[in-house]
């Protein structure tokens, strides 16, 4: 089964041609990466997914549905999450509350539960924040429940994120550079979260520039370069591509 | 006297912010309900009751401006648009002017609902401006609004507003020239606009307002619908002055476009501002204050002025200057307000202090 299908997706800004006929299927329950260089289009490719920007030409397929003319929140309510390279927490807000706005689509309180706070929405409020907890534990970052998000640490900021965006339940996981700014230990509890973030069931497909990550991580790559896809395959193959040793290194002199 | 009951409600407010057991809490707000519900048979007079009962009526405006600035972070700076749209309902439909007299329990609810209905509809056409483009907008809703009653003289009075509004009553008992059913009135607006407050800031609602507040973008991500739930801000909002305008109406009797001027929606915002926007509390505190320095304390400090020098000075045309000078002094001392959330004090200060706080 395919989580996400993408059939000659090409998008320009103007002039600059960000993305061209790019195909590309994962399927559920993988780990997958894309990498390139800077400026090869990885993350405008996240934010077509996520409608962000909306694709020039092809098509995109989530759960075989095509997302064309879909808004960000309604992606979102197919199962689709990400994270942000640059993180976009709700810095003013608890750790707890900022998980619990990630669980958002998974609850049915309406505006009149809301405002008289019925036995529905203090239910789900309960639940909710019972899963907040859970999740945060599952990061591995319990204990800061109640602190501001903006006052955690960096590498708790990325955890946090990652929970938020688990909270909603995906199908799909967006991860824009997760590694981004990690040390080493780090991002070696990084790779076992993904690996257990997978093992509940989320088909995983992340943004990274960390070689060494990448490669043991993953279990599918693709390539991009100057918008284009230039190599996909396994880790051990995209290692030894000749297109991928020029895009990254030069063409051999 | 009015300064008893403001400095017993204050004070209370601020031991609420104080006490962290829940348990505290409650006894202190049933303790001030009682006491501001009981102390009036033995202590006061019609003066002091209708200054209250027109801080109260502040203090539910300043409540529902609070939801959308404070929750929703949607700066709007023609709120006194809702409070005009809701007086006029009673003006408008409780008087000679059609020869309608509803009564006022009804319109108490309809205005409420019409409030809210063009607080999404005015709302509607700024759900993609931010910051600086939405304030500027939302102004010239708060301009137009109270331009159009003007205009419409047929149907308003025009200028002059609209006169000799019905006397409301209560299972046949007329309100007469009481002011003290507005007072009591209003005592339980304001528990109603409290409790709703607090329903919105824990629930589902209130937690996709603070996403959007916080960041847009990732609110969307989320999948909060940021259209409607913005316009939800805007409607519940607005339904608060709505009720507001009705008791404010049928309170003076009167109703005319210059009530609800630019300057009613900066007192509102003043008041946000002051006590600390997006707490609850707070915003409590802050309308109280200015009202009962617009109020009390001006109109005294004017009369002893004008006993001691002989003039006859009007200090009422120093408002605006009152409240310059209070948010300089609020941006430049305490810029979180005076008894501010978690939230906004940790905003304005640097992280360390705020984790010291939390």
């Amino acid at each position: 089964m395919k989580v996400l299908e993408l059939a000659g997706v090409g998008k320009r800004f103007g002039a600059l041609t960000a993305l061209s006929n790019v195909t590309l299927d994962v399927e559920e329950g993988a780990i997958f990466g894309i990498i390139g260089p800077n400026g090869a289009g990885k993350s405008t490719l996240f934010n077509l997914l996520t409608a962000i920007y909306r694709w020039d030409e092809g098509s995109i397929s989530i759960g075989g549905l095509s997302i064309a003319g879909l808004s960000t929140q309604r992606i979102a309510r197919l199962g689709v999450s990400r994270t942000f390279q640059n993180l976009r927490l709700f810095g003013n807000a608890s750790a707890l509350a900022n998980v619990m706005v990630g669980e958002h689509v998974l609850l049915e309180a309406n505006v009149l539960d809301s405002l008289l706070n019925t036995g529905r929405e203090r239910r789900e409020r309960t639940e909710a924040e019972k899963r907040a907890r859970e999740l945060l534990r599952f990061v591995g970052v319990s204990g800061v429940e109640e602190q501001f998000a903006r006052n955690l640490s960096y590498g708790t900021q990325r955890r946090l994120e990652i929970a938020r965006a688990l909270a909603a339940r995906p199908r799909l996981l967006l991860l824009d550079e997760p590694a981004a700014g990690l040390n080493s230990s780090e991002k070696h509890e990084l790779v076992s979260l993904i690996r257990a973030i997978r093992d509940g069931g989320t088909t995983v497909l992340l943004i990274e520039h960390d070689m060494g990550l990448v490669m043991n991580l993953c279990e599918r790559i693709a390539v991009l370069d100057y918008g284009e896809k230039i190599a996909e395959g396994e880790p051990r193959e995209i290692r030894e591509h000749p297109r991928v040793i020029e895009a990254y290194l030069g063409a051999p002199a | 006297m009015i300064y008893t009951y403001a400095f017993v409600a204050i004070a209370a407010c601020v031991a609420i912010e104080r006490f962290h057991n829940r348990r505290a809490k409650a006894t202190i707000v049933l303790i001030l309900a009682a006491f501001l519900a009981i102390a009036p048979r033995f202590y006061g007079n019609d003066a002091v009751f209708s200054v209250l009962a027109d801080a109260a009526v502040y203090v539910m405006l300043a409540l529902g401006l609070n939801i959308v600035v404070g929750f929703a972070g949607l700066l709007d700076l023609g709120y006194a648009a809702f409070f005009a749209i809701g007086a006029y309902t009673y003006g408008m439909l409780a008087s000679p002017q059609f020869g309608l007299h509803l009564p006022f329990w009804v319109l108490l609810f309809l205005a409420a609902a019409l409030a809210a209905l063009f607080g999404a509809l005015l709302g509607a056409p700024t759900l993609r401006l931010h910051g600086d483009y939405l304030a500027i907008v939302t102004l010239g809703f708060g301009e137009i609004v109270p331009q159009i009653f003007q205009n419409l003289t047929k149907y308003t009075g025009g200028p002059n507003g609209i006169a000799a509004l019905d006397v409301p009553t209560f299972f046949g008992h007329s309100f007469g020239a009481s002011v003290m059913p507005y007072y009591y009135i209003a005592l339980v607006g304001i528990a109603a606009a409290l409790w709703i407050s607090r329903n919105l800031r824990e629930s589902r609602l209130g937690r996709a307002w603070m996403a959007i507040r916080e960041d847009e973008l990732a609110a969307k991500h989320a999948g909060i619908d940021v259209l409607r739930s913005k316009l939800a801000a805007f409607a519940i909002g607005a339904s608060f002055s709505g009720i507001g305008g009705v008791l404010f109406a049928a309170k003076l009797a009167l109703v005319s476009p210059d009530l609800f001027g630019f300057q009613v929606s900066v007192l509102i915002v003043s008041m946000l501002v002051l006590g600390g926007m997006g707490n609850i509390v707070g915003v409590v505190v802050g309308s109280l204050l200015l009202t009962i320095v617009n109020s009390a304390l001006l109109p005294q400090i004017n009369s002893l002025v004008d006993a001691t020098f002989h003039t006859t000075v009007d200090l009422s045309n120093l408002h605006f200057l009152i409240y310059g000078a209070i948010l300089v002094g609020i941006m430049l001392f305490r810029p979180e307000g005076l008894l501010p959330n978690r939230e906004r004090r940790a905003e304005l200060h640097h992280a360390g202090e705020a984790a010291g706080d939390a």
